[in-house]
């Protein structure tokens, strides 16, 4: 079967002629779909966007429209929207080109889940090295407000919603929905506790709010057109719709690719679309994906139950390209950005990479995420430089442990999951370098220094 | 007000408990202790140490029909949450199920006092908290013997004194964020913050954004990261004897604590009264133990020192001429205020008081500046507010028909009696301080001061507070009820010893209704029916805890 | 730093685009960045004056988030992405390259240049990335350094380093392209 993109999402990017103005947007048929929505019925809305049963786009894979249906409409306070553009996970880079190429994509999808759960105000708070992006918007924004698409009386109804754009201070827990709302509200990005403050019903200013990612808004306007349940008959049952996979790291043709969920597998993709390994080069483990996801070997196998029941065996890259596929074989696809790494890689310089990462991006709040981060970053750049121990390798594992699942936020299982895999699956890599170390005395940093990661 | 209980199982065992507490309250209110560092009682919430994880769950129901799942012997079947959850964010329900003590707890809380120990200096050997630090203390139950820790330490800004009262030291700080919230929560603006990011993150302040309640920080600190400046390596905390206080700074009567040693006091800290100051307490209100001025070290008869039993004689000599005026205040205790009202209406005596007022900060500071004058209602001596002067006393003075004045530690030199007037009386003085009106009296009898006897206070609440000697009196010095009854006995011709502190209660008792009870006050305090005197132009404005929505 | 009246306006309008004042805080910030090249004291106390924000709130904000600085940076701050993928493009060797060639080392401030390590640039597919002050290059490989030092310096001197953006514009400059292999 030759592999097929589905562009459904990314319909206008990098077409020929194409242009983020909005005459190309109207021009192709766009703001119809709004046009419609805001004379139907907000509930009947709702009640389609959980017909379809789509997955938010985010990484946490939370249906959209329970995140809808979850909302406190009893309060009587302001509905808002948000609209998660601080695209920050490492290997993700999915919603650059929506917001770049096709705002006026981003601007419908938003007005469209504004209408439907009724919000006051729409926000999109947008990652700060996305400058010119935010730029992009800001024109887009007024192009569609005079056009009657943003601001009072969208499409000469009664509904009135503007938006307003704000952006970030390069942080990445502020991608985490608590931790956006807190730098929204205009603070540190400190991620909230919850309970209580569920963004449902203590959002932004402690009223409901609902944040969605870039590309799951834009999926809105498609729903309302084609129904929830012709959505929900796109792809693989459990997670409809396409995703866009962002392919990064050692292949031949990285890119951004739209896939029906479960059209093809991982190797089909990793071969057809994006040409396979580097020449003369194998694979040796991916991050399905954004960097916090539990890495795969290549040569990894897991037995799966298949719709029948029975017990398969299955590869890597026999991996159907969809949610559940990825959650059975103990990983997830996260935000759909996969690293791809070849033989040439070193994984304790790749993990040390990350960590160095997370350990960055730590926000502080909570105790084991702010000195676990730093402390296993610590290590993995000791080893790195040559002054690895043995112990260190087991040191790891139990730090992490000691961080997954004890913090505020899914940060604690950022730092933890790639530690866990890939020390868990890699294991005689590092001891072999830290013996190798030991051996030639101290320091002994890789002679190549092309492969430095850190 | 009645109380709605819930029925929960702490680790096996089936226990009611208060309905709305958290379950960190509600473990501790039956006796299970779960240690914590961010939280506090009168704080907003942080959850941030995440020391105080444990595990709960809920009985399960069924999600189509909604009925509870049950184990085959009838139990209900418990969904725990698969991840921990921080006890202080979590309110009780009824038959939740709490384990707080697990392999998984346990690993939760060692893991987190090991991150917490990372980047600590540990240097408790120079940590003036030492002794009262909860990381402290923590350690020793929870910590490991060694450290798996080789990297090197985060290095951040340390003794960073701050409006001259607090030192910062941010390595010691474990970021709970109390001082942060305690800021803008009870001070209501921002003092504290965090500045940097992850583990690089400091506690900070910007300028000088001082406040009277700044030291509250040191107090609910819970490790050694802000502390007081005056305590500074002064002695450590478990050498210091603790007495229970209440501050003389204004009719607020805020709950203090006295840390003293050998006869030396070393710091004053809140004591909480929840229905008073909670935990707070103003910074100038620990510094009342500064001795500051002179003080009187022996009696005197025209400045020539004497004995002070001998002093009293002359005094009740002069006193047997008439035309005597006493003069209390509102520093005295309610057993001194009664023996004095005796003593009063033994002499005929008119009793002449000065009301001392300031501005009112709406919090722990009340603009009656004395902390017993509803006591001086109560006992009888005044039966109207006092004014700020004792122009009316001058007066009689003046006129002659005061001869003698009986001056309870107040400085006539500053409520309009000048040199002259204050020789044409014959002044008794009674009180510690030295000042113009000790050095011009005719006759100069020191007292046992604040800190160094025990007694009564009524507040602005009316409620009935007691607090204890901290530290003995230097030798010659008589209490103020010792020296009244001396007089009162010389006077009378009458014949009974020197009362006991308990005696004068156990009287009070007796002849004054609304104090029914007061010799077996608790610490807390009680509260009395002061209705009567709802008229009185009391100077206080609603502040704190004192008929104003809590902050 | 002088606050001009200009600003003051500029400020205003950002503020009535919210529903309270201090969400305006991460915009008044960008602003106050992008006007001056990082926060003074006076920067601090306008912002917080402006906001009914506390100074050390705003103090907490500025150090919080890695654009804003409270040091001033070079005219040509380049932000070089370490993390994984732009790392397996080579961007660690490539940011020693440019350390070496632009005498600044790694997180410092040296002349007119700012050299940095950041995190993830959101164009993983396209490694290694640098980010010159707003406009993004792609694909900038470790052997290019120098000729990618000229090119941002060429950029710099006809003051096109931070484009008013066109509609269409690529997310970034593919630095393998024939315009700038030349």
């Amino acid at each position: 079967m030759a592999v097929e993109q589905n562009r459904i999402i990314y319909e206008h990017i990098g077409l020929e002629g194409w242009n983020a103005s909005i005459s190309k947007y109207v021009g192709s048929g766009g703001y119809e779909i709004l046009r419609r929505t805001v004379s139907r019925d907000r509930a009947e809305l709702c009640s389609e966007m959980e017909k379809s049963k789509l997955r938010g786009r985010g990484g946490a894979g939370f249906p959209i429209g329970m995140k809808w249906k979850f909302l406190d409409r009893k309060s009587g306070k302001p509905i808002y929207l948000i609209c998660n553009a601080d695209e920050s996970e490492p290997g993700t880079c999915k919603d650059r080109m929506i917001i770049y190429q096709d705002p006026h994509k981003l601007i419908e999808g938003i007005m469209c889940a504004a209408y439907a759960i009724d919000a006051k105000q729409a926000f999109i708070y947008i990652r700060g090295e996305y400058i010119n992006g935010y730029r992009i918007l800001q024109k887009a924004i007024s192009e569609a407000r005079a056009s009657g698409f943003v601001g009072s009386n969208i499409c000469g109804g009664s509904y009135s919603c503007d938006i307003t754009v704000c952006r970030g201070g390069g942080c990445y827990v502020c991608g985490e929905e608590t931790g956006l709302i807190s730098s929204l509200a205009g603070g540190r990005g400190y991620p909230k506790i919850k309970p209580p403050y569920f963004p449902a019903v203590l959002g932004l200013y402690d009223c409901p709010t609902v944040v969605n990612n870039v590309e799951s808004l834009c999926w809105v306007p498609v729903v309302f057109d084609k129904g929830g349940e012709a959505v929900s008959k796109i792809g693989s049952p459990m997670d409809p719709g396409t995703h866009v996979w962002g392919v990064s790291g050692l292949v031949q043709r990285p890119g951004r690719y739209e896939i029906t969920t479960g059209s093809c597998t991982l190797g089909e993709m990793l071969y057809d679309l994006c040409g396979g390994p580097l020449p003369g080069r194998r694979f040796k483990a991916i991050i399905p994906g954004g960097s916090s996801m539990k890495i795969l070997r290549w040569d990894e196998k897991f037995s799966i139950k298949d719709a029948d029941g029975n017990i398969v065996e299955r590869r890597v890259e026999d991996i159907p390209l969809d949610a559940q596929s990825f959650m059975a074989c103990g990983t997830a696809i996260g935000s759909c950005g996969m690293i791809v790494m070849d033989n040439t890689v070193d994984m304790v310089e790749a993990l040390a990479n990350l960590n160095a990462f997370y350990a960055h991006e730590s926000c502080g709040q909570c105790t084991p995420c702010r000195e676990g981060s730093l402390w296993i970053s610590r290590i993995t750049r000791r080893i790195c430089d040559g002054w690895g121990r043995e112990e260190d390798v087991e040191l790891l594992t139990s730090i992490a442990d000691n961080i997954c699942g004890r913090t505020i936020c899914a940060h604690g299982e950022s730092v933890a999951w790639p530690v866990q895999s890939n020390v868990g699956k890699f294991k005689e890599e590092y001891y072999e370098k830290i013996q190798r170390q030991k051996s030639q005395g101290g320091m002994a940093r890789l002679d190549n220094n092309a492969y430095r990661l850190i | 007000m009645e109380k709605n209980f819930v029925n929960v199982n702490i680790d096996g065992t089936e226990y009611k408990v208060e309905a709305g507490l958290n379950v960190l309250e509600a473990c501790r209110s039956v006796g299970v202790e779960i240690p914590f560092f961010c939280y506090h009682p009168n704080l907003k919430v942080a959850g941030s140490c995440r020391m105080c994880l444990v595990v709960t769950g809920m009985p399960a129901r069924d999600r189509a029909t909604g009925k509870p799942v049950l184990n085959p012997d009838g139990s209900p079947v418990i969904a725990f949450s698969p991840k921990p959850t921080i006890s202080c964010g979590t309110k009780v329900a009824e038959g939740m199920h709490v384990i707080t003590d697990s392999a998984l707890v346990r690993s939760c809380r060692e893991g987190v006092l090991e991150f917490l120990l990372l980047n600590h200096p540990l240097d408790c050997p120079i940590c003036d908290k030492a002794g009262e630090c909860k990381l402290q203390e923590y350690a020793h139950t929870f910590g490991k013997a060694d450290s798996r820790y080789v990297e090197a330490k985060n290095v951040k800004p340390k003794k960073v004194e701050f409006a001259g009262k607090i030192f910062i030291d941010a390595e010691r700080c474990i970021l709970c964020s109390r001082c942060i919230r305690f800021a803008k929560e009870v001070v209501g603006r921002d003092i504290f913050g965090f500045i940097k990011r992850g583990s690089k993150t400091e506690i900070a302040v910007y300028s000088d954004t001082d406040t009277n309640y700044l030291i509250n920080a040191a107090d609910i600190c819970p490790v050694g990261a802000i502390t007081e400046k005056a305590f500074r390596f002064k002695m450590r905390t478990w050498f210091l004897k603790v007495t229970k206080g209440i501050s003389s700074e204004s009719s607020a009567g805020v709950n203090t604590r006295v840390w003293s040693r050998n006869g030396v006091i070393y710091r004053i800290t809140p004591r909480e009264n929840p229905e008073v100051n909670g935990p707070w307490m103003s910074d100038t209100g620990r510094y009342e133990y500064v001795e500051s001025g002179e003080k009187i070290a022996c009696a005197q008869i025209d400045s020539s020192p004497c004995d002070s039993s001998y002093a009293a004689d002359r005094c009740v000599e002069i006193m047997k001429l008439g035309g005597v005026a006493v003069v209390a205040n509102g520093s005295q205790t309610l057993e001194e205020m009664f023996m004095l009202k005796k003593l009063s209406d033994a002499c005929a005596a008119k009793v002449y008081m000065a009301s001392h007022t300031g501005s009112d900060d709406g919090f722990l500071v009340s603009a009656d500046r004395k902390p017993n004058t509803r006591g001086a209602f109560v006992t009888g001596l005044i039966s109207e507010y006092p004014k700020a002067d004792l122009s009316d006393l001058l007066g009689e003075v003046n006129s002659g028909a005061v001869k003698t004045i009986i001056c309870f530690g107040e400085d006539l030199a500053k409520l309009g009696f000048d040199s002259a007037a204050l020789k044409k009386a014959n002044v008794v003085y009674v009180g510690r301080e030295a000042c113009e009106t000790s050095r011009e009296a005719k006759i100069c009898v020191p007292v046992s001061g604040v800190f160094e006897k025990s007694g009564m206070w009524i507040n602005r609440q009316f409620r009935l507070q007691k607090f204890e000697a901290a530290v003995s009196a230097p030798s010659g010095m008589m209490f103020e009820s010792e020296f009244i009854s001396l007089i009162l006995r010389s006077l009378t011709g009458g014949s009974f010893q020197t009362p006991s502190i308990g005696e004068i209660r156990a009287r009070m008792e007796a002849e004054i209704p609304c104090l029914a009870g007061c010799s077996k006050v608790g610490d807390g305090g009680m509260p009395i029916d002061g209705s009567k005197y709802s008229g009185e132009p009391f100077p206080e404005k609603p502040a704190f805890m004192f008929g104003k929505e809590e902050k | 730093m002088e606050i001009t009246q200009e600003l003051e306006k500029k400020c205003d309008e950002i503020i009535a685009q919210y529903p309270k004042k201090k969400s305006a805080a991460m915009m008044t910030m960008h602003l106050i960045q992008e006007e001056f090249g990082y926060f003074d004291d006076s920067a601090i106390q306008f912002v917080a004056r402006k906001l009914e924000m506390s100074p050390i709130e705003v103090y907490g904000m500025l150090s919080f988030y890695p654009m804003f600085s409270d040091k001033p940076r070079g005219r040509i701050h380049i932000k070089v992405c370490r993390t994984l993928s732009c790392a397996m493009a080579g961007s660690v060797k490539l940011a020693h390259e440019l350390e070496r060639k632009l005498r600044c080392p790694i997180g410092k401030t040296s002349g007119i240049y700012t050299l940095e390590f950041v995190e993830c640039l959101g164009n993983c597919v396209e490694g290694p990335n640098v980010q010159v002050n707003d406009k993004l290059f792609s694909k900038v490989a470790p052997e290019d350094a120098d000729k990618f030092v000229e090119t941002i310096t060429k950029l710099d001197g006809e003051g096109k380093l931070a484009p008013a953006p066109e509609f269409g514009e690529p997310s970034g400059e593919k630095f393998d392209s024939p315009e700038y292999k030349g």
